[in-house]
């Protein structure tokens, strides 16, 4: 078919990509990169449903369990109109990199339902879920599998599933699946997680650099969840932060708001909406300066926190990089791209890859499987500081690998993701 | 009572009916019909009652002599100003009744005495002596045993007839011809000959002869009656004659009110007056011939409303003549006043009607009303115009309009300052008196407004206005406030509009309404707890599954206004009532992200109309809005749940606006879509339908046609079209919605698009139409392209736009090919949905492998792509993105889309440039 044509892009192919540069990296043998670059088991099953007018459509699911060498796999559930089991593949790969970078005794899996919720009423929904569920329940489980909310699903959906899963197996497993709702199975310090592992790994930095906190200025893309609990942390660790970046809905356009002298957490919070969007007209009367969407690349300060979008730093816009910064925490997925990110690497800018970075989210998942396996849960501060611990042991691990072999942080990453996965793989007899 | 008697009561209860004006009657009705009571007590009654129907009541008194016994009332004093009748019985005089002054009063018709009071003197002599007959005729009864209230049917009708030719002689004649005419009919033998001798020399028919006919006259009318009701008794049978007899004479009531109707010459003063005559006589309208009921309610449609052909249709067989009643009691009339009360009170007259009438049957339509609501009739406008001598306002809708434009705001201020006339004045001051301090909203009813074809719809003012303190600063506000909305009528806006549409020459009258505003006060606000407007016809649906009579309603908390306007950076709860639970969002935070943010209310303590930040307000009154807890629900650890029961935490738990209880758990859904679905049925047409509840009760506020907006009518689709100019056609989920001509098309490959090989270029494609949006003209191009636009996560499904990316467009494609046997879903826009409804983008899926369907890859893919003009950064991309320049590839043409929801059929071709 079209053979003049390029090729048509594959998100599994370029993970296999990225895995098989990792691989040759570490020189892996056939075997372990064999295991490694294909899933161990893929589900793929017809879910019958009665719609509400009382005819039945048959959707399909799909559960990819990529690795599980170190311990159940974890991974969300998308919905998705149209979803391929290669997708699937990809992403369920990713989560096995990401559990083990992270080092949490966890596998890497994924699963999807090719369907539009739009086009689904909620009590479609949700025979929609327990349908999955009811292909599945073999073969997942808090000791197999263990699902979470993703792309167009909700904490409503997860519900739904565990609801369908214990009354198959006339038990109470609530460990079965995570992103449940406080109360229900669900743990507190979800909502920092992110942010402040985000800062975890930046203080670790900080000191890897040898340089104080309190000497520190950020500056920060986005004011969502993530944005906000980081900076509330870094705040609370003496750093500055003197510059804040978002979408504007009214005007269609992103802001970035400037107080050189730093801004006031709380005095953002107060004008800002519900969508992490803030009131630029009382921004500008509380005396900060509004710039453009791009600015917060461009300030004079020692760290950089993308924790928006992808894509956000590019090869047209690395250069305004100021050159006082020191350290860039992607707290997004894919910030960065990656001619702009050759650039940074040549400038010797500390960067705390995505997959390190943003990982107190997942960590958080799994601390919730675990309460939820034992049936206790703890205060947030004892979730927040078992995050730090994990964080900082990770972020100290890749660290080391990094100065160790004189890798680029992100490549250090995959690479003991990889090592920790095909070790475990190994130590099982597998290859 | 035998039922003889009891038709002959119900007979003459009618015909007393037909002397109401003599006030008295009824009281001396009641005493003689006493049939226990003796004699002697009955007539000292009577004689004690009787001044009372006198003009001047306390100075006068009565005696009755019958046979040789004298009755007199109390004070009795027989003075020389006096009126006196003779009681007769068969024939001979028995008696008297006489009423006398005590002292002298003014002269009027017969003395001191008016006419009026001659005829009833005569009527009470006549009763007493049809009492009499009626005393003797149940003696003899009782005597004799005979069953028949009356000796024979002679008797019974003499009584009837005498009554009515004493009370009223043209009805007599008119009473003979009709039966004379039903007799005729119904083919009785001797009719013809009763003809003939009510109309004498009837021998050929009437035309034939080329000479006029010689004119009748009527010989002994008594006799003839009697002669003609004995023949219709004896072949009809008596209840077929009385109820005929009932009948005729209703008709003859209300014929005053149709002679008023039919004059063209009656002004609307004369025609309340009318209508008010008619109300006090306390007719059971129902009771009127159909015939006549129908020819009343279309004259007074016609006169309130409309000579539309079409709406008197719809309407006749709703309204009823006391419904107009109640209208004109609530008009506002300039003196000699010919006007109307505009398109907007008319289609809100008769949906009220057609829904009151509807709730008998259907439970769910109960406590569906109309708000209260004043209007003044539309030459109010000429005559304020007259009063104040602006006259030099007539030719402007003729004048330049930047010229118009620039001197707008000085005629606002001149109307503002001009002085309402004391006749509108006194109208408006009675209105508020009606409202009390209850806000109320001013709003145009223009003739030309809300036709179908012409939608004025936000053309000319509305205005809340806070009503409150006291009565001269209420009135100065609400005069104020019709003044800026008549000087709103020689406004640019839509004088401009007027002349797009060719109605310029349409003499401009301008009825206005002034509504109670529905809802109560919660603070310092007043404001309804929802309001919302309903589409019979959904033109923006969210997902295949959704039919277009599944209809569309747009909820708001507070007033309705940014419901039906649309602000785009707010967004109101869609609802489709024929699929509620297909909500346009499934998860929680887009369910926040799109979910209302403000509300508009009246402060009553600015007096002003303002809108708020929703969050402050429920955190500060939530618990105030009565039915909270269905209009709310709580997002909490990314899950949205409906309240558990009725109370609500606004202090600490987060709420949204998210209408879930009442869509779910109320009747809602089907009382709005049982009212769509009537309304579009009786009128004929689908419908729009403004709407508000205050808690209680669920007010209907406006209804017109569907599709009579601009960017809803169904476009008309060319025939016979040359193949070479068509780019492309769709026969799928097409909206009816009017394109603006376009002058580029952005064109993505969908084959070279899924070729990208890296997802960052995918992503560049995105950028690329981003800066497209900013430098192509505004509302002037289409965008098109594969699949779902807008997709996040996986962009190879459709390009990863934001809507900010994409908001200049026109019209957004998404063009679906077939895949490997089978067509993927398009996204319906779904990724953006609300914010390509607020701002009108208009939004079709493109079927290219459907047989039949054109897609010009001539056009698409070869024509030249002028990208690199434009971006020359993005040279990289040409390839993939095509930017169609219509004007380059075909010099002075447009690419026109038109698009026709009722064909399902849209087509895009090269059309000559009109601008």
């Amino acid at each position: 078919m079209n053979s003049g044509r390029p090729k048509p892009y594959n998100s599994f192919e370029t993970a296999q990509e990225q895995f098989d540069a990792v691989a040759t990296r570490l020189g892996l043998d056939t075997g372990t990169r064999e295991l490694l670059r294909s899933p161990l088991r893929e589900y793929s099953f017809a879910i019958p449903v009665r719609m509400d007018d009382g005819s039945v459509r048959v959707f399909r699911g799909f559960r990819v369990q990529h690795n599980d060498a170190r311990g159940p796999c974890k991974g969300g559930i998308r919905f998705h109109p149209l979803e391929t089991l290669d997708t699937v593949r990809a992403l369920a790969m990713w989560m096995t990199w990401k559990c083990a970078v992270v080092d949490i005794p966890l596998g890497g899996g994924k699963g999807g339902i090719i369907c539009d919720p739009h086009n689904l009423s909620l009590a479609e929904q949700e025979r929609l879920c327990r349908g999955f569920v009811r292909q599945v329940v073999r073969n997942v489980g808090p000791t197999l599998d263990v699902p979470a909310p993703d792309v167009m699903t909700s904490g409503q959906h997860m519900l739904w599933m565990l609801d369908e899963f214990e009354a198959i197996r006339g038990e109470h497993l609530p460990g079965f699946i995570t992103g449940k709702p406080v109360g229900l199975g669900g743990s507190l310090g979800r909502t920092e997680a992110t942010g402040y592992g985000v800062v975890f790994t930046i203080r670790e930095t900080l000191r890897e650099l040898g340089l104080r906190a309190e000497d520190t200025r950020a500056s920060v893309q986005g004011f969502g969840n993530v944005a906000q609990y980081a900076i509330e942390l870094l705040m609370q660790l003496g750093g500055t932060v003197t510059c804040v970046s978002c979408w504007d809905q009214k005007d269609q356009v992103a802001y970035s708001y400037r107080r050189r002298s730093g801004v006031d957490l709380a005095e953002l919070r107060s004008i800002t909406d519900r969508f992490g969007g803030i009131d630029s007209k009382r921004a500008r009367e509380l005396g900060y300066e509004v710039l453009d969407g791009d600015a917060w690349l461009e300030q004079e300060v020692e760290i950089l926190i993308p924790a928006a979008l992808e894509n956000q730093i590019h090869i047209d816009n690395v250069d305004r990089i100021a050159p006082t910064v020191r350290l860039i925490a992607e707290g997004a997925n894919g910030p960065t791209g990656p001619r702009a990110d050759a650039v940074i690497r040549e400038r010797g800018i500390f960067m705390i890859p995505d997959l390190l970075a943003n990982s107190g989210g997942v960590t958080c998942s799994y601390f919730e499987q675990v309460q939820s396996n034992m049936n206790y849960y703890w205060s947030r501060d004892e979730v927040l500081g078992k995050l730090d611990l994990k964080m900082t042991s990770a972020f100290r691990a890749v660290a080391e690998l990094a100065q160790r072999e004189n890798l680029y942080m992100r490549d250090a990453a995959y690479v003991i993701a990889v090592t920790r996965v095909a070790q475990a793989s190994r130590d099982r007899g597998w290859v | 009572m035998t039922q003889s008697d009891q038709s002959m009561q119900e007979l003459l209860i009618a015909l007393q009916e037909r002397a109401k004006e003599l006030s008295c009657l009824y009281a001396v009705d009641e005493i003689l019909n006493l049939s226990d009571a003796s004699l002697d007590v009955t007539m000292r009654r009577l004689v004690d009652t009787l001044p009372l129907g006198w003009q001047y009541p306390t100075r006068c008194v009565a005696r009755v002599k019958l046979d040789d016994r004298t009755y007199v009332s109390q004070g009795f004093d027989e003075t020389a100003w006096s009126l006196t009748a003779p009681i007769v019985f068969e024939g001979e005089p028995i008696g008297s009744v006489a009423v006398f002054y005590t002292q002298q009063e003014p002269a009027a018709d017969e003395g001191p005495f008016l006419t009026e009071e001659r005829r009833l003197i005569n009527a009470i002599a006549e009763r007493i002596g049809h009492y009499v007959l009626q005393r003797r005729l149940r003696r003899m009864r009782q005597v004799g045993g005979d069953s028949q209230g009356f000796r024979t049917t002679a008797e019974r009708f003499r009584v009837v007839l005498d009554f009515v030719r004493t009370t009223d002689r043209k009805l007599l004649v008119k009473l003979t011809r009709r039966m004379i005419n039903h007799l005729g009919w119904n083919g009785v033998a001797g009719a013809e000959e009763l003809l003939s001798e009510f109309v004498p020399q009837v021998t050929s028919v009437a035309g034939q002869e080329n000479r006029p006919l010689a004119r009748a006259t009527l010989r002994d009318l008594a006799a003839l009656a009697e002669r003609t009701f004995l023949l219709a008794e004896d072949t009809l049978g008596e209840e077929e004659v009385l109820g005929c007899i009932r009948s005729w004479i209703r008709e003859d009531r209300a014929s005053f009110l149709y002679g008023a109707l039919e004059k063209l010459d009656t002004s609307l003063t004369e025609l309340a007056g009318a209508l008010e005559r008619f109300h006090a006589m306390e007719l059971h309208v129902e009771e009127l011939p159909s015939a006549l009921r129908t020819g009343l309610s279309v004259a007074l449609i016609r006169r309130f409303f409309s000579e539309d052909l079409a709406f008197i249709r719809a309407a006749k067989g709703v309204v009823r003549v006391e419904d107009f009643h109640d209208l004109a009691q609530r008009t506002v009339i300039p003196p000699d006043s010919h006007g109307k009360l505009g398109g907007k009170c008319a289609g809100l007259f008769l949906a009220s009607r057609i829904v009151q009438e509807a709730a008998e049957r259907f439970d769910v339509l109960r406590g569906t009303r109309a708000p209260r609501t004043w209007h003044v009739a539309s030459d109010g406008l000429l005559h304020f115009i007259r009063y104040n001598d602006l006259e030099e306002v007539y030719d402007r809708k003729y004048r330049d309009i930047d010229q118009v434009r620039q001197d707008y705001p000085y005629l606002v201020q001149l109307c503002k300052a001009s002085p309402f006339p004391p006749e509108m004045a006194q109208g408006l001051s009675a209105a508020l008196d009606d409202f009390g301090e209850n806000p109320i909203i001013v709003r145009s009813s223009s003739l030309l407004e809300d036709r179908v074809g012409s939608a004025f719809s936000g053309k000319y003012k509305s205005l809340f206005l806070a009503n409150q303190g006291s009565k001269a600063r209420r009135l100065t506000a609400l005069q104020d406030a019709i003044a800026e909305v008549y000087a709103s009528v020689f406004g640019p806006d839509p004088i401009e509009y007027r002349g797009e549409r060719g109605l310029l020459d349409v003499h401009e009258e301008m009825g206005i309404m002034i509504q109670e505003v529905v809802g109560r006060r919660i603070g310092p606000y007043f404001l309804p707890s929802f309001s919302g407007v309903a589409y019979s016809r959904n033109e923006f649906r969210w997902s295949s599954r959704i039919r277009r009579e599944d209809g569309l309603v747009r909820l708001v908390l507070g007033l309705g206004t940014r419901a039906v306007d649309r602000v785009s950076d707010d967004y109101p709860v869609l609802v489709a009532p024929g699929q509620p639970n297909l909500r346009v969002h499934t998860m929680p935070d887009e369910t926040l992200r799109y979910s209302p943010r403000q509300i508009d209310v009246i402060d009553l303590q600015s007096e002003s109309f303002t809108t708020i930040d929703i969050d402050e307000f429920l955190t500060r009154f939530g618990r105030s809005i009565p039915g909270v807890h269905r209009l709310v629900s709580r997002i909490e650890q990314g899950i949205l749940r409906k309240p558990l029961g009725s109370s609500v935490d606004f202090g600490t738990d987060h709420h949204v606006v998210t209408f879930d209880g009442l869509i779910s758990d109320t009747p809602f859904v089907a009382r709005i879509r049982l009212l769509m679905d009537l309304l579009a049925e009786r009128l004929g047409t689908p419908v729009d339908v403004e709407f508000a509840a205050d808690g209680d009760d669920f007010y209907l506020l406006q209804c017109r046609a569907q599709g009579s907006g601009d960017e809803s009518a169904p476009a008309e689709i060319p025939h016979g079209l040359p193949a070479d100019d068509i780019v492309f056609t769709a026969d799928r989920f097409v909206s009816n919605g009017r394109v603006p001509d376009l002058t580029h098309v952005v064109y993505v490959d969908e084959n070279a698009y899924s070729a990208l090989p890296d997802p960052k270029l995918m992503q560049r494609v995105a950028d690329a139409v981003g800066r497209l949006n900013k430098v192509l003209p505004r509302h002037r191009f289409a965008l098109v392209g594969p699949g779902r636009w807008g997709s996040r996560g996986d962009i190879r499904l459709g390009v990863g736009v934001t809507y900010s990316q994409i908001s200049n467009t026109a019209l957004l494609i998404e063009v679906a090919r077939q895949k490997g046997g089978y067509v993927p879903d398009v996204s319906f826009g779904t990724h953006f949905f609300q914010d390509l409804v607020e701002s009108g983008i208009r939004y079709l899926p493109l079927y290219p492998d459907t047989p039949g369907v054109v897609f010009s890859e001539a056009f698409f893919r070869r024509a030249p792509n002028a990208l690199v003009d434009l971006l020359p950064q993005f040279g990289d991309l040409t390839h993939v993105l095509r930017v169609l320049d219509v004007e380059r590839i075909a010099p002075g043409r447009v690419l026109r889309v038109l698009m026709n929801a009722d064909l399902e059929q849209a087509v895009a071709f090269l059309a000559k440039s009109s601008g």
